[in-house]
């Protein structure tokens, strides 16, 4: 096209708004709101006080390379703890049924070193395969693809197989209208809301500059469109908010916590001065406890190493407690029955 | 990405933004409250260079600027993201998403610039969003633009640091700020900013010299009592001067504020009756087409000025900066 026609075709497409294609869309007439969904506090659900902590030395080597049979076995483990199941298909077959279709929300802000391992995945994926769900029902997602693909999955939105893909993917995105949570309104993604009937929460273990940790409450800031609008206050009572929300409750089965390798200071970007190579997983069906376990992990670790405790460092994960006043899960850890593997 | 204008490092590769009074410390690969500049290895960086989501030929009335070179029409654009978020906000299927939840057009300053002139465009419009979050490709195209002839206004919150904003007043010919509330509780419950970075912003224009506007949303309930329109009025004549344009302007429900009914007009009304009650010249009424608070008034012969309807101007009676009428010299950029 010569610079004339250009030219041209430029003035043409400004003439008439909405230019160049692209404007602020306009919300349809049948747009609505949500009333507050506010929960009145309960006591935890029984069996939601469980929480299962594996360790295996052998998991991962001295270059951070997972052991495809032992995490295999150490999440199989868990489940079966969990479960109370003495079989891994019998403890699947306890969590979800062969209708479901499973989204597993990972945590991959941090790259390759501090995302969820693919052979964690790998793990989870093969025990919901023993529950009789097909492949082509299990949806890895996060926010974007690139996010996917920088922490070493393959983005898959069709055909055979696990699907993988992020909230950004073209034809997926987020609601056109806010759901609200308290203090949070935030659009939901698709993936979270349309397309999938159970919830995995795969976080990473670890430190965070505002919220003190990030682990499975925070991960689910990757479901909503606008997670930078809730980080005063060291997140607090965003996070436990938004996990209070129906969808996230009526949707969440499990969460198993990456605690392969815990970001104990510097988070939430991977810094390996801090990175504890752990060799563990967590695992419950509840979120405040794996943030309490989790949490826990780290506070011992800093002390070890000489590091202030986190409330001294004016960031006390203090969304935890926020969110076992909701109701959400137990965070005392004495009251929560830990099981170890 | 481009390396953000404002920003100090701090240890661990943190970063402190200096832009607006908010001041995020953002840890290495985290974002800023507005979503679109991101810490990179403790370097703070703009994710919306260039990065034009919504772009249109307005005219000038519809910023809204009474005063600014009546009738002209500006191409106006904006990025996503914001630095505060207004539950009444009427763009927020823009100004409160992130750069990448958003499609948008690689545009450059310089390209920005020749479409203005194109299109026979004399004034760019940084405007829809929060143009401080796009500070940068906000500057470099007033900037280009002044080079080329093109006068720059900026649609704005006034949520910004002193500094930065004095730099942007070179490049810029007019500032329109939205002075949300003359509450502390408001700003804090309703837009999650502050009212008093605002008042320096608008002490700041005033001391730079350079045209700026005023517009107020009353919201039923919310900010559109008396005594508050009483002392936002009074605050207005004794800091600003009465020369200074004010809107106020009819608030529509939406994104999280549906539950409130549209401002009735009655209220509009009330609150310019007391503005010009505590001074001020030139007071509005805004998003209430073919209301006569629409039109520009002499204030020394009571005359009609400028005739408008919307966004429309129907007749124009300033000549050479003057009231044709009596003379007055009628205070704006004609």
């Amino acid at each position: 096209m010569g610079k004339a026609s250009r030219r041209e075709f430029i003035k043409k497409l400004l003439a008439l708004p909405p230019l160049l294609g692209i404007g602020i869309k306009r919300r349809g007439a049948n747009t609505f709101s949500f009333p507050i969904a506010q929960t009145p506090p309960s006591t935890p659900t029984a069996g939601k006080s469980r929480v299962v902590l594996v360790k295996n030395a052998r998991v991962i080597d001295g270059r951070n390379r997972v052991n495809r049979t032992v995490i295999s076995k150490m999440v199989n483990q868990a489940v079966m703890n969990l479960t109370g199941k003495s079989d891994p298909k019998s403890a699947w077959e306890m969590l979800f049924s062969p209708a479901d279709i499973v989204g597993i929300k990972l945590s991959c802000l941090a790259g390759r070193p501090l995302s969820p391992k693919p052979e964690l995945v790998s793990a989870i994926v093969s025990g919901l395969t023993l529950a009789g769900i097909p492949e082509e029902n299990i949806i890895l997602w996060e926010r974007t693809s690139r996010e996917l693909r920088r922490a070493g999955f393959t983005i898959r939105k069709s055909g055979k197989g696990v699907r993988c893909y992020g909230t950004d993917e073209e034809g997926v995105g987020y609601e056109d209208a806010p759901r609200f949570s308290g203090e949070v309104g935030s659009c939901f993604s698709r993936i979270l809301t349309e397309r999938i009937t159970a919830l995995i929460n795969l976080p990473i273990v670890k430190d965070h500059d505002l919220a003190g940790v990030s682990i499975a409450l925070k991960n689910m800031f990757g479901a909503i469109h606008n997670p930078n609008k809730y980080h005063d206050n060291n997140c607090d009572p965003y996070i436990a908010d938004l996990n209070n929300h129906y969808v996230i409750r009526s949707k969440l089965k499990l969460v198993v916590a990456d605690a392969l390798i815990i970001q104990y200071h510097g988070g939430p970007s991977y810094k390996p001065p801090w990175a504890w190579r752990y060799g563990g997983i967590i695992v419950s069906k509840n979120p405040v406890a794996v943030d309490a376990l989790g949490a826990d992990l780290i506070e011992k670790k800093r002390k070890k190493e000489g590091l202030p405790s986190l409330a001294d460092e004016g960031r006390p994960p203090k969304h935890i407690k926020t969110a076992a006043s909701y109701g959400l899960g137990e965070a005392r850890l004495d009251r929560l029955e830990i099981i170890r593997g | 990405m481009k390396k953000a204008r404002y920003f100090k490092k701090l240890p661990e590769k943190k970063v402190e933004c200096t832009l607006c009074p908010r001041g995020c410390k953002v840890a290495d690969l985290e974002r800023g409250y507005c979503g679109c500049r991101e810490n990179h290895n403790g370097t703070y960086y703009t994710l919306v260079y260039s990065r034009a989501c919504a772009v249109h030929i307005d005219p000038i009335e519809k910023k809204p600027l009474f005063h600014f070179r009546p009738g002209t029409r500006a191409l106006s654009f904006a990025t996503a993201g914001c630095n505060i978020e207004c539950k009444f906000c009427q763009n927020w299927n823009i100004s409160q998403f992130r750069p990448e939840q958003i499609k948008a057009l690689y545009i450059t300053p310089r390209k920005m610039v020749e479409i203005a002139k194109i299109n026979n465009t004399p004034i760019i419009a940084y405007t829809y969003t929060e143009p401080v979050i796009f500070y940068e490709y906000m500057y470099d195209t007033a900037a280009r633009g002044k080079e080329e002839g093109i006068e720059s206004v900026m649609i704005s919150n006034g949520y910004i640091k002193r500094e930065p904003m004095r730099a942007l007043t070179k490049v810029l010919s007019a500032v329109k700020i939205d002075l949300k509330a003359f509450t502390e509780k408001f700003y804090r419950d309703v837009c999650h900013g502050e009212l008093k970075p605002v008042l320096d912003t608008l002490l700041l224009l005033k001391e730079v010299g350079i045209w700026y506007e005023i517009v107020v949303l009353l919201i039923p309930t919310l900010n559109d009592s008396e005594k508050e329109i009483d002392a936002m009025s009074k605050w207005i004549k004794k800091n600003l001067g009465a020369d200074v344009p004010v809107h106020f302007s009819r608030f529509f429900p939406t994104y999280k504020m549906t539950n409130l009914p549209p401002t009735p007009v009655a209220t509009l009304e009330r609150a310019r009756k007391i503005a010009m009650s505590n001074g001020l010249h030139f007071v509005y009424v805004g998003n209430v087409p073919g209301h006569p608070g629409e039109n520009t008034y002499c204030p020394g012969c009571g005359k009609v000025l400028i005739r408008r309807i919307g966004f429309k101007v129907l007749e124009n009676n300033i000549k050479r900066g003057k009231c044709k009428f009596c003379g007055r010299k009628i205070p704006g950029r004609w």
